[in-house]
């Protein structure tokens, strides 16, 4: 209940801030999220951080900077920036206190469907990415085209096999334990 | 197709919210009026294999980014109530473990790629069933539409909120930027996404593994 509570108090916040329109307010929620992360703020906890937030930054710069340029309304470029941040920020500070799992938990089949899906996305997302690294060592003057579409075609192979044979063996699992569906 | 934080205002993603949110309940009782005890783990795989598909993205200059969407697969095989909970589940997790889209873009992806997606890859493919490239064509019109109804969503933006001085609060690009920059970037890969979807059910239904 707790969990469904934050999760509610969350959104509030993000529509909070998504709906302000003042550089100026957007700014002081900056400063008061930067201080309610510093007590969790450890240099490994930082560093997941950072890079989350610098890639939403250049994609919000990306967009905004030519229409900043093109309309001379600079301004808009500190308000998407700052809103952009906050959101971030509170996102981040959300999810390291809610588990989602149990905010979303509302009933045990969708509780089994997330659980499920979110553990086999993280394995094979880093069976995906172990992947991507030995192509790109095999590649020291960069990937070409080609040779991308042929690394995908065997990639997708392979997950798709894994898929299947996953499947069965956690269907036999669940069974096996008893875990009946709603 | 993923839409950054900040450019979507309240006033569209608070509906948009309870829209996506009240389909994905009812796709829910339909898919649990299907449910074997094979399904929960099928589905999952399959979201985690939309998942895959939908991670490698490519940024855009409309402001957003090309990428595969993978719910036309999900939409022919397990009908397009059960795509779309799939999408809904993959966007969020997208969203929470990766940092693709947002919080507040959230629904307007789910309804964009999830419903748009999954209900015009079905309909499509209905409508061309006696073809044999009959999936091809789904899984590339429903990347197209999906597309398209990003941008349309996007593009009103400049229309309705602006301050007094013309500036935009929200997303800057009107129609006439949106609509051909998301679509026409999105042309290859929509047949990448046909491509993806004619083998996988291909594959899926030469062996007897539909839901």
């Amino acid at each position: 209940m707790k969990d469904k509570v934050l999760l509610f108090l969350y959104m509030a916040g993000v529509v909070f801030v998504s709906s302000l329109s003042s550089p100026g307010h957007l700014l002081f929620i900056f400063f008061l999220l930067l201080l309610a992360h510093m007590p969790s703020a450890s240099r490994r906890r930082l560093r997941r951080r950072v890079k989350p937030i610098s890639l939403a930054l250049l994609t919000t710069l990306f967009i905004s900077v030519p229409y900043a340029l093109w309309t001379g309304h600079y301004s808009y470029l500190s308000l998407l920036a700052l809103r952009a941040l906050d959101i971030m920020l509170l996102t981040l500070l959300a999810l390291s206190r809610i588990n989602l799992y149990s905010a979303l938990s509302f009933s045990r089949s969708l509780s089994q469907l997330l659980v499920l899906s979110s553990s086999y996305i993280l394995l094979y997302r880093r069976l995906f990415l172990d992947f991507l690294q030995a192509l790109k060592s095999r590649s020291p003057e960069g990937i070409k085209g080609k040779e991308f579409v042929r690394f995908s075609e065997g990639v997708g192979g392979y997950f798709f096999e894994r898929f299947l044979r996953d499947s069965e063996e956690v269907a036999e699992a669940m069974k096996s334990r008893g875990l009946d569906l709603d | 197709m993923h839409i950054p934080e900040g450019f979507v205002a309240p006033q569209v993603y608070v509906p948009a919210y309870a829209v996506s949110m009240g389909l994905a309940l009812y796709g829910f009782r339909k898919f649990k009026e299907r449910l074997s005890e094979r399904s929960i783990p099928r589905l999952a795989l399959l979201s985690a294999f939309a998942f895959i598909l939908s991670s490698l993205s490519f940024p855009l200059p409309g402001g957003t980014s090309v990428h595969g969407v993978g719910v036309a697969p999900l939409a022919l095989l397990y009908g397009p109530w059960t795509a779309y909970l799939c999408m809904c589940l993959v966007l969020l997790l997208q969203a929470v473990l990766l940092g693709h889209g947002g919080i507040t873009t959230y629904p307007v992806n789910a309804l964009a790629m999830g419903f748009v997606g999954a209900f015009s890859s079905y309909a499509v493919h209905r409508l061309f069933a006696k073809k044999s490239n009959a999936p091809f064509l789904a899984g590339f019109f429903s990347t197209l539409l999906s597309a398209l109804s990003v941008a349309l969503l996007l593009g009103v933006h400049p229309y309705l909120f602006t301050d007094p001085s013309g500036r935009a609060l929200y997303f800057p690009y009107p129609l006439g930027i949106t609509l051909p920059a998301i679509t026409l970037s999105h042309l290859p890969v929509a047949v990448v996404e046909g491509l993806i979807t004619q083998a996988v059910v291909g594959l899926l239904r030469r062996r007897n593994l539909e839901g």
